[in-house]
């Protein structure tokens, strides 16, 4: 994976929890690596290796730390000057997530390495849409229901999201999406703020 | 000039329409009759009938002015025509449709993705094979790659003044210990040595022994002292670099250590050796401590010690051997370390700070330093100097 993603998990940790507890969780991954760079390939087991760390560390699930990350990461790139790219992805949550897979194909040019996830976005109705999630790395479906509560923040929508499938049973995970202009907190921040 | 046939005319609009976000259909008067969808977000739809000279000027080829013919004629030509009202470019090429009209096919020419906000163009307003999405992201991470390559030389700087700041510390602090503390060694040896004068009738035996014990260790500590000073002074010394005749400086150094030589009954073979860009006294102290060293760790034979070089394409290799005590393989590796030893003070005196110079010589002059030992048989120390 390409350090921006190590970078954020970086960057993450600290905003939340402090730089000592990075470091205790650079320590229990056993990394000896200061900082990471963006355009740089690492190797995926660093990624796994900081997560299962951090979860150890603040004593929060794997699967949390990932949602968490996930909704981290819409703003993270936004501020690392990605912001524009953003912006071409969509208006509105719909028209992002369709261009989510365009967005992924075309990042390729920049990160050679890169394999990248593929999306697909089926709108049902006006509130409801279908998401699938295709990725050769395992274990990061939380990361993408992240990813959904952090561009539902973006566009200012309250979700509810159904892990309606998973890899283990069709290859890929598909998410049931209903999406409303906000009105209440999302109930799963609610909840992680709880668990730390 | 590329032509679209065996597809009616409206079927031809059509296929463009659906296949070309970015294009303007012009009529036999170069009058817009089409449109597509993502190029209309700039130039707008109401520019549909106006002539496409009025909206555009022409960047590419050098021509003045755009005529139905002229287009006609220019095979494969890449136009770049830049719309007036925001001089943003178009690069494409004309196609023929059939003769009965004209297609300007093109994409944005623009470094600055922003602008694409500007006129709320999506990723999806981009045919598949317009690779402008794909560069602009690039530029865009690079550009976020450089502010983060200058965060972290900002860093980088930060911590430099930082350990600058402590190196000045540690350089005032072991200067204190090593200058400072001298005179009033001196002192209490020469105070110590007057009371040995003075009151030898009227102490003990045990007595004249703790003095004894007390001057030895005074000695020690001033010669500890003297040495930390030259390992601080070698550590913080300001080079000069110049050309130093290796033959000559051996030879003097030699002389200085005439009285050792004599007494140790030691032989010293010097190969011939180059002239080399160093600093001299440094290579100087150099050469004496690995010598000194050499004849101090005699074994029972007679010393004789060999020093040569070997010209090593960058570098030269010299070497000092000679056939000493030798050292078992387990210390070669710490010996170049500072206070380092592997003797007892009775056995053999020193403070363990002399090959640590050493090593401090060669490293400012862009070399290493090694050494190879057999016990019993000798040591050779290496080390190299640069071109």
């Amino acid at each position: 994976m390409y350090g921006l993603v190590n970078k954020a998990i970086h960057n993450m940790v600290v905003e939340k929890f402090g730089e000592p507890s990075w470091n205790k969780i650079k320590e229990k991954a056993g990394l000896d690596i200061d900082l990471f760079l963006s355009m740089e390939s690492y190797d995926d087991a660093v990624t796994y290796q900081l997560v299962g760390a951090g979860s150890e560390v603040l004593d929060i699930p794997a699967y949390d730390i990932l949602v968490e990350f996930g909704k981290y990461w819409v703003e993270f790139t936004a501020e690392q000057g990605y912001g524009d790219m953003l912006k071409m992805a969509g208006n509105n949550f719909v028209e992002f997530l369709t261009n989510l897979d365009n967005m992924h194909a075309g990042i390729g040019y920049t990160y050679p390495n890169l394999r990248p996830p593929s999306f697909t976005c089926e709108v049902i109705d006006n509130e409801n849409l279908i998401l699938q999630y295709r990725s050769e790395r395992e274990g990061l479906a939380p990361l993408v229901v992240g990813l959904l509560y952090g561009l539902g923040k973006r566009f200012n929508l309250d979700l509810k999201i159904d892990h309606v499938k998973n890899r283990e049973q069709c290859a890929y995970d598909e998410f049931l999406v209903q999406h409303s202009t906000i009105q209440n907190k999302v109930t799963y921040i609610e909840s992680i703020n709880e668990s730390v | 000039m590329r032509v679209l046939t065996k597809v009616s005319k409206k079927s031809q609009l059509e296929l463009i329409q659906q296949l070309f976000p970015f294009h303007i259909g012009l009529n036999e008067h170069l009058n817009i009759i089409s449109i597509g969808r993502a190029i209309s977000k700039i130039i707008g739809f109401e520019s549909q009938f106006q002539n496409l000279n009025t909206l555009f000027e022409i960047c590419r080829p050098n021509i003045a002015h755009l005529y139905y013919e002229d287009l006609v004629n220019h095979v494969d030509t890449i136009f770049i025509l830049s719309f007036r009202k925001e001089g943003i470019n178009f690069k494409g090429q004309f196609v023929s449709l059939d003769e009965e009209g004209l297609v300007f096919i093109c994409s944005l020419m623009i470094r600055d993705r922003s602008l694409l906000s500007n006129y709320d163009l999506k990723l999806n307003d981009f045919n598949s094979f317009d690779s402008l999405p794909d560069f602009l992201f690039a530029v865009e991470a690079q550009q976020a790659s450089i502010k983060e390559t200058m965060e972290i030389s900002k860093k980088l700087k930060k911590q430099k003044e930082k350990l600058l700041e402590r190196n000045e510390e540690i350089k005032q602090y072991a200067y204190i210990v090593s200058h400072d503390l001298q005179t009033p060694l001196r002192n209490i040896i020469s105070f110590l040595q007057l009371l040995e004068r003075s009151s030898e009738k009227k102490l003990s035996s045990n007595e004249k022994e703790y003095l004894d014990f007390s001057v030895q260790a005074a000695k020690r500590l001033h010669t500890l002292t003297q040495d930390l000073l030259r390992f601080t002074n070698v550590q913080w010394k300001e080079l000069h670099f110049k050309p130093v005749d290796l033959n000559v400086l051996l030879m003097h150094i030699k002389n200085d250590f005439k009285i050792s030589i004599d007494e140790s009954n030691a032989i010293i073979e010097i190969s011939n050796l180059p002239t080399i860009l160093a600093d001299s006294t440094l290579i100087q102290q150099l050469f004496q401590n690995l010598i000194s060293n050499a004849i101090k760790y005699k074994s029972e034979k007679r010393p004789h010690i060999f020093i040569k070089v070997v010209d090593e394409k960058e570098n030269w290799i010299f070497s000092v051997k000679d056939n000493g005590i030798g050292m078992e393989s387990k210390y070669l590796e710490n010996i170049f370390r500072v206070f380092k030893r592997l003797h007892t003070n009775e056995k053999f005196q020193g403070n363990g700070i002399g090959l640590s110079i050493c090593k401090k010589i060669v490293n400012l002059h862009g070399g290493n330093i090694w050494v190879e030992s057999v016990v019993g048989e000798g040591s050779t120390f290496f080390f190299s100097i640069k071109k």
